[in-house]
């Protein structure tokens, strides 16, 4: 075992001082980065978007404001849910329940809270329950404001001509002074003056950026309104039609404080699904640093060297701890980076994130990681270490790889049946396929599966990991010092049987 | 068990060793053993079956039949520990530096690491490394690597150095270098096998040695013995005719008969087996038969090497005919 652990700790240390490696070890963090930290840098930095609107109506400005400010007032709820679970505070009844859920609120609920006091009376009731420490809380941005057109752009004027007069104002000189400082033009809107079922189309434009929400929120406005209008037009009743678009059937959505929001449901169904991706990442790296390797011992004649101080099965071995070794560092390298990204996040994310992350800070759950990491990466490892023990080069080793890609390309062309059902036929199956339950088991941890499901494929899965090692190491020791091509399937068989060395 | 009579210790038992590779026989019954101490040359031409032979020494390969013994032991983990082995195929990680390749194979060989890492820094100063000790392989000479490779088998001191073939590749004034080293670790008490087809080293440096073609023994005893299987020659000038000396099979004159104005003539004498130059010296003095010349000349291992070998081809030409 002594001679193993230097093999391996060699291998290890060989890696490390490789480009590729760093390359593939800082990438995903990289990404993470970029992803999380810098946009909620970029985010501070700008002071909001504004949309340039021209109602030429005069009917559906109101609306939009509306809906504007029912955005905001949703805005105001979510940071103070926030702000409340911070502090674990628990403040008196309110008809909108802003202590507990945190994410998502109705129309009806944002109109509630206004009626009720809003942000002030919220604020109100906080203050006496605030701890000394607890920082003030810290007031949104109205992130959308409504601008009128610029003088010098005539909103009535032909579409063409609009769309080269508003270029400047969208593309070349995005930002305008505004009484709360400049903001970004994300689009501009011109509502016709006819605007209804007889002409039921109006402009806007984006600044060429994805503008979804903003499009939604707008165009969501003028549906209702424009069809509030063409009722009260058909002769039903002002009165009656108020009161009907008063009802409200929007649901509460309710989230206990410590078993997660829906946002942190969503989350604690990903992670699971980011894990056995991280294990196939991490195994298809570390499976080619194995396969390049040995392919690289074999083909610049170092095998026979290896072989006459170590066995055949201590080279293997250690291979394969050295490989494994570096596959733990990315794998826990990208998970160090991303409990890091989380401790950065702005609060929101954060709150997501940690109670999703608290049913895997277990040492039940850790260890059922490990577990499926270990047995996955030496059920696909093996397979490229008997690649590269049977072959002198790449060219030779595809005849073998294409077909094992292809296999192992399974588990991430599973992953959405997977999110969808966990307990669908194809996700049970593939747990029940010993290559394949590492990727299906991790993707459906946490899902509620069963104790049997968990025990018996975990145990098939370490009786096959076992047969393939034992096999491997009969290959692996008939087939370092052969030469020439490839063997075929019948004599790879064979070489399987092989008790000793040929 | 395979032993010569005369050997009280060997390094190293072959006894009736055979392997085959489908129908292909690569090593047919071969016997011999190697006295601990000495240096051992283990001859034949390409393909004749060294390498095979080396191989299942180290355990390799497994033999089809008959046994080895290294040192009383069977070829395995434990014997491992007392070999250096520098296979004819070389090959190093060429992104390692010498003095870290040469650490980590003593490491393997059971060394602790500073004593690996000493030792190998004082090996590749000893083949002549020097100031290159800390380049990666890759930014080496073919020639400094294939030292930077022998001192991966020289590093844990064996007790028994199997060379495969250790002067291909290597200038005269490494192929020099190489052959000190084999001296230096034989008067270390080293036993030294290394194979060869070239016989100019085999002729310097061994104490006995085997001669192997197509997988069977044609030969195992000292260059002395070696030489004595071909008949002596003599190179004389006389002015008489030496064919009816004593102890002469043959006498060809060299001048084509062409005696030169005094009338003397080389002749090239071809030795009765057994036959002594002295004795034939003798009867030229008794016979009155005056030299201008008397050169001894004998057989080099190439010759013999080249006798038998090539009889041993000629044969299995004629058996596949």
């Amino acid at each position: 075992m002594r001679r193993a652990l230097i093999i391996a700790r060699r291998e290890y240390r060989q890696h490390l001082r490789t480009r590729g490696f760093w390359i593939g070890l800082l990438l995903i963090p990289v990404i993470m980065v970029v992803g999380t930290v810098i946009p909620s840098l970029l985010d501070t930095e700008h002071g909001g978007d504004a949309v340039l609107l021209a109602d030429l109506s005069g009917r559906f400005q109101p609306v939009i404001e509306q809906a504007l400010a029912r955005e905001y007032q949703k805005t105001l709820l979510r940071r103070l849910s926030i702000y409340t679970q911070e502090y674990d505070l628990h403040p008196e009844a309110a008809p909108v329940d802003w202590g507990t859920h945190s994410l998502w609120y109705s129309d009806a609920e944002a109109d509630a809270f206004v009626a009720w006091g809003g942000i002030g009376a919220a604020l109100a009731l906080l203050q006496p329950i605030l701890p000394a420490a607890a920082k003030p809380f810290d007031m949104p941005q109205h992130f959308l404001r409504l601008l009128p057109f610029p003088e010098t752009i005539r909103p009535d004027q032909p579409k063409l001509q609009l769309d080269a007069a508003l270029v400047p104002y969208l593309k070349t000189e995005p930002e305008i002074a505004t009484d709360d400082g400049p903001r970004r033009i994300v689009a501009a809107v011109v509502l016709p003056a006819g605007l209804g079922p007889a002409e039921p189309q109006w402009q806007m434009w984006t600044n060429g950026g994805v503008a979804t929400g903003i499009i939604q929120l707008v165009a969501g406005a003028v549906r209702q309104e424009g069809r509030a209008q063409a009722l009260a037009a058909a002769g039903f009743d002002a009165a009656a039609l108020a009161r009907a678009e008063a009802v409200n059937l929007a649901p509460q959505v309710n989230s206990p404080r410590l078993g997660g929001t829906v946002s942190t449901n969503a989350v604690r169904q990903l992670i699971p699904v980011g894990c056995a991706w991280m294990l196939w990442m991490t195994i298809m790296m570390v499976s080619n640093v194995l396969l390049h390797g040995l392919i690289e011992e074999r083909s610049d004649k170092l095998i026979e060297s290896l072989l006459s101080v170590v066995t055949a099965d201590e080279l293997m071995i250690g291979k394969l701890l050295g490989v494994a070794a570096i596959g733990f560092t990315i794998a826990g390298t990208w998970t160090g980076f991303a409990i890091i990204s989380i401790g950065f996040a702005p609060p929101d994310v954060a709150l997501v994130l940690q109670p999703a992350l608290e049913p895997y800070a277990s040492i039940g759950a850790v260890f059922g990681l490990a577990f499926y990491f270990i047995t996955g990466y030496l059920a696909v490892a093996t397979l490229f270490l008997v690649v590269g023990a049977l072959c002198d080069s790449m060219h030779d080793a595809q005849a073998y790889l294409a077909p094992l890609i292809v296999i192992l390309l399974t588990p991430l062309v599973l992953t959405r049946p997977a999110m969808s059902d966990p307990h669908g036929l194809l996700p049970v199956i593939l747990s029940w396929i010993p290559i394949y339950t590492p990727f299906a088991m991790l993707g459906r941890l946490g899902t509620g599966v069963s104790a049997f499901e968990i025990v018996g494929s975990g145990l098939l899965l370490v009786v096959f990991v076992t047969a393939e090692l034992i096999i491997a190491g009969r290959i692996f020791r008939a087939s370092l010092l052969r030469a020439g091509q490839p063997p075929r399937l019948g004599a790879l068989i064979s070489l399987s049987f092989a008790r000793g060395l040929k | 068990m395979y032993r010569r009579a005369e050997t009280a210790l060997s390094a190293l038992i072959l006894d009736r060793v055979t392997k085959r590779f489908g129908d292909f026989t690569a090593v047919d019954a071969l016997s011999f053993d190697v006295p601990e101490g000495s240096i051992f040359g283990f001859l034949g031409p390409n393909g004749a079956g060294k390498t095979t032979s080396l191989r299942m020494v180290l355990d390799l390969l497994r033999p089809d039949s008959g046994e080895i013994e290294i040192a009383g032991r069977k070829p395995g983990r434990a014997a491992l520990a007392g070999i250096g082995y520098l296979p004819e195929e070389r090959g190093l990680y060429k992104r390692m530096s010498a003095v870290e390749l040469v650490t980590y194979f003593g490491m393997l060989k059971g060394l602790h690491k500073a004593a690996a890492r000493t030792e190998a820094a004082a090996l590749l100063d000893l083949v002549g490394l020097g100031v290159s000790t800390a380049r990666r392989i890759d930014r080496l000479s073919k020639g400094l690597a294939q030292k930077v490779q022998l001192a991966t088998a020289l590093i844990n001191r064996p007790k028994l150095l199997l060379l495969d073939e250790p002067f291909s590749g290597l200038d005269p004034v490494n192929q020099h270098v190489l052959e000190e080293i084999i001296l230096d670790r034989a008067r270390d008490g080293a036993t030294v096998v290394f194979s060869t087809h070239v016989m100019q080293h085999a002729e310097r440096l061994c104490q006995r040695l085997v001669l192997i073609a197509r997988g069977r023994k044609l030969f195992d005893g000292t260059p002395v013995e070696a030489r004595r299987t071909l008949p002596g020659h003599l190179v004389l000038t006389t002015r008489g005719d030496p064919a009816a000396l004593p102890g002469v099979i043959e006498a060809v004159a060299l001048s084509g008969n062409c005696p030169s104005e005094e009338g003397w003539v080389r002749w090239r004498i071809t030795l009765a087996p057994g036959a002594q130059p002295e004795t034939v010296l003798e009867a030229c003095f008794a016979r009155g038969l005056v030299l201008r010349s008397f050169d001894r000349q004998e057989p080099s291992l190439h010759d013999v090497f080249m006798h038998l070998v090539g009889g041993e081809t000629a044969e299995s030409r004629r058996a596949a005919a």
